[in-house]
C-alpha cells in the first residue's frame, strides 16, 4: 500500500494534504501531556518496528509480494492520535529513503492506513470483551489492513475519471476500480491474516509487560 | 447496348477514382536495425515486473511517445532519437510502479544504469536511526513520571 508519485491527480492529493494536515494538527494537540518518559521509548521502538516490517517483503500466493503494516499494534498500544502521527512518520521515511510511496501520495497513504486503520483497530479494542479478547484484536488488526487497502484501491480506481488528456486517455493511474480493487484487496486479505497473528503476538507480550491501558 | 457501355464506363471511372484509397488500406512494412534503449524493471526481490502498463514521454511533452506493457523480462525498449530527457511511468494493477525521469547521454550507444537495491540495508538502518534519535530528542521535552 505504498502509492508512488505520479499515480494520483493533484485535484485529489491537494485536498488530501489539507485534510491530512488538519489530522496531523489534531493528532499533535496535547502531545506533550500524552508523552512521558515511559511512553516515548516504547513508542520509538514500536514505530521503528512498524518501519522495518513495512519494508520486509513476504511472498504471497500467485507470485506477488506484500508486507506487514504494523498499524494494528501502534493503535492498540498508543491510541489513534499517536498511531496516526507515528505511522505518518514511518510513511515519510519509507518514501524519502526507499521511494516506497510517493510524497504526493503521502496524505492518502497516511489518512487511509494511519488514520482509518488506527481508528478501526481502536474501535475493536474498545469493543473487546475481557473474557474473550482475542477475536476482537484479531478482527480489528485484520480490518485495520483490509479497510485501508480497499480505500486506497478505490482512490486509485477513480483516478481515470478525475483527470484525462484531450484524447480521453488517463493522465494518472490508468486502471478503473473493476481492475484495481480485486488486484489490491485479494493479496491484502492474506496480509491482513498475517497481520492479525502478528498483532496478537504483540498483544500477548504487551499484556505481560502491562503496556495495555 | 449503349446503356450497358455507359454503366461499364461509370463503374470503371468509379474504380479508378477510388484506387488510391483502396491501396491505402494496405500496410507497408520497413525493416531496419537501430540502437535501442532498454530499461529493466524488477520487484524488490529482483523478479521482473512483467506485463505492467507503462507510458514513456519526452520531458515537457504532454502526449506520450510510447505506451505499452513491459515484456516477460520486465523490459521497456525504445529508440530515443535525439531526445535525452524521458519520463517513464509504470503502473501495475495492484498500485505499484514508478514515475521516473531518465537522463540519456546524446549519441551514446550503450547506457547502463543499475539503481536497484544497492544499499537497502544502509537505508533501513538509517531510517531506524533517524526514528530512534528523533524520539530520543523528544525525551528531552518529555514530562517526568511522578512515581
Amino acid at each position: 500500500m505504498h502509492i508512488p508519485d505520479g499515480f494520483i491527480a493533484p485535484q485529489f492529493y491537494l485536498p488530501a494534504y489539507a485534510l491530512a494536515g488538519g489530522g496531523w494538527v489534531w493528532a499533535a494537540r496535547g502531545l506533550k501531556q500524552r508523552l512521558d518518559e515511559e511512553t516515548i521509548p516504547r513508542l520509538a521502538v514500536i514505530t521503528a518496528l512498524a518501519y522495518v516490517i513495512g519494508l520486509v517483503m513476504l511472498p504471497l500466493p500467485g507470485g506477488s509480494t506484500g508486507h506487514l503494516v504494523g498499524i494494528g499494534m501502534l493503535a492498540m498500544l498508543f491510541g489513534v492520535r499517536l498511531a496516526f502521527l507515528a505511522y505518518s512518520l514511518v510513511l515519510l521515511l519509507q518514501a524519502l529513503l526507499f521511494g516506497a510511496g510517493g510524497i504526493t501520495a503521502l496524505p492518502v497513504n497516511a489518512l487511509a492506513v494511519g488514520l482509518i486503520g488506527a481508528m478501526t483497530m481502536t474501535l475493536f479494542m474498545g469493543w473487546r470483551s475481557e473474557r474473550y479478547p482475542l477475536p476482537f484484536i484479531a478482527v480489528g488488526a485484520f480490518l485495520a489492513v483490509v479497510l485501508p487497502a480497499l480505500l486506497i484501491a478505490v482512490v486509485l480506481g477513480i483516478q481515470p475519471a478525475i483527470a484525462q488528456r484531450d484524447d480521453g486517455s488517463p493522465l494518472f493511474f490508468p486502471f478503473g476500480p473493476e481492475v484495481v480493487v480485486p488486484a489490491i484487496l485479494i493479496p491484502h486479505l492474506v496480509i491482513g491474516g498475517v497481520e492479525a497473528l502478528f498483532t496478537l503476538a504483540v498483544w500477548r507480550y504487551a499484556k505481560t509487560r502491562g503496556w495495555l491501558a | 447496348m449503349a446503356t450497358s457501355n455507359k454503366i461499364r464506363s461509370i463503374l470503371l471511372l468509379f474504380l479508378i477514382s477510388h484506387l488510391p484509397a483502396a491501396l491505402s488500406h494496405g500496410v507497408g512494412l520497413t525493416m531496419d536495425r537501430r540502437e535501442a534503449q532498454v530499461i529493466w524493471l524488477a520487484h524488490e526481490d529482483d523478479t521482473p515486473l512483467a506485463n505492467a502498463a507503462y507510458e514513456l514521454s519526452v520531458v515537457g511533452v504532454n502526449r506520450p511517445y510510447q505506451r505499452g506493457q513491459t515484456d516477460a523480462l520486465g523490459r521497456v525498449v525504445f529508440i530515443p532519437g535525439d531526445s535525452t530527457q524521458w519520463r517513464l511511468r509504470v503502473f501495475s494493477e495492484d498500485g505499484h510502479g514508478v514515475d521516473r525521469t531518465i537522463e540519456l547521454t546524446a549519441g551514446e550507444a550503450v547506457h547502463s544504469h543499475h539503481e536497484h537495491g544497492s544499499s537497502d540495508l544502509t537505508k533501513l538502518i538509517l531510517g531506524v536511526g533517524v526514528l530512534l534519535s528523533g524520539f530520543g530528542f523528544l525525551m528531552l521535552f518529555a514530562k517526568r513520571n511522578k512515581d
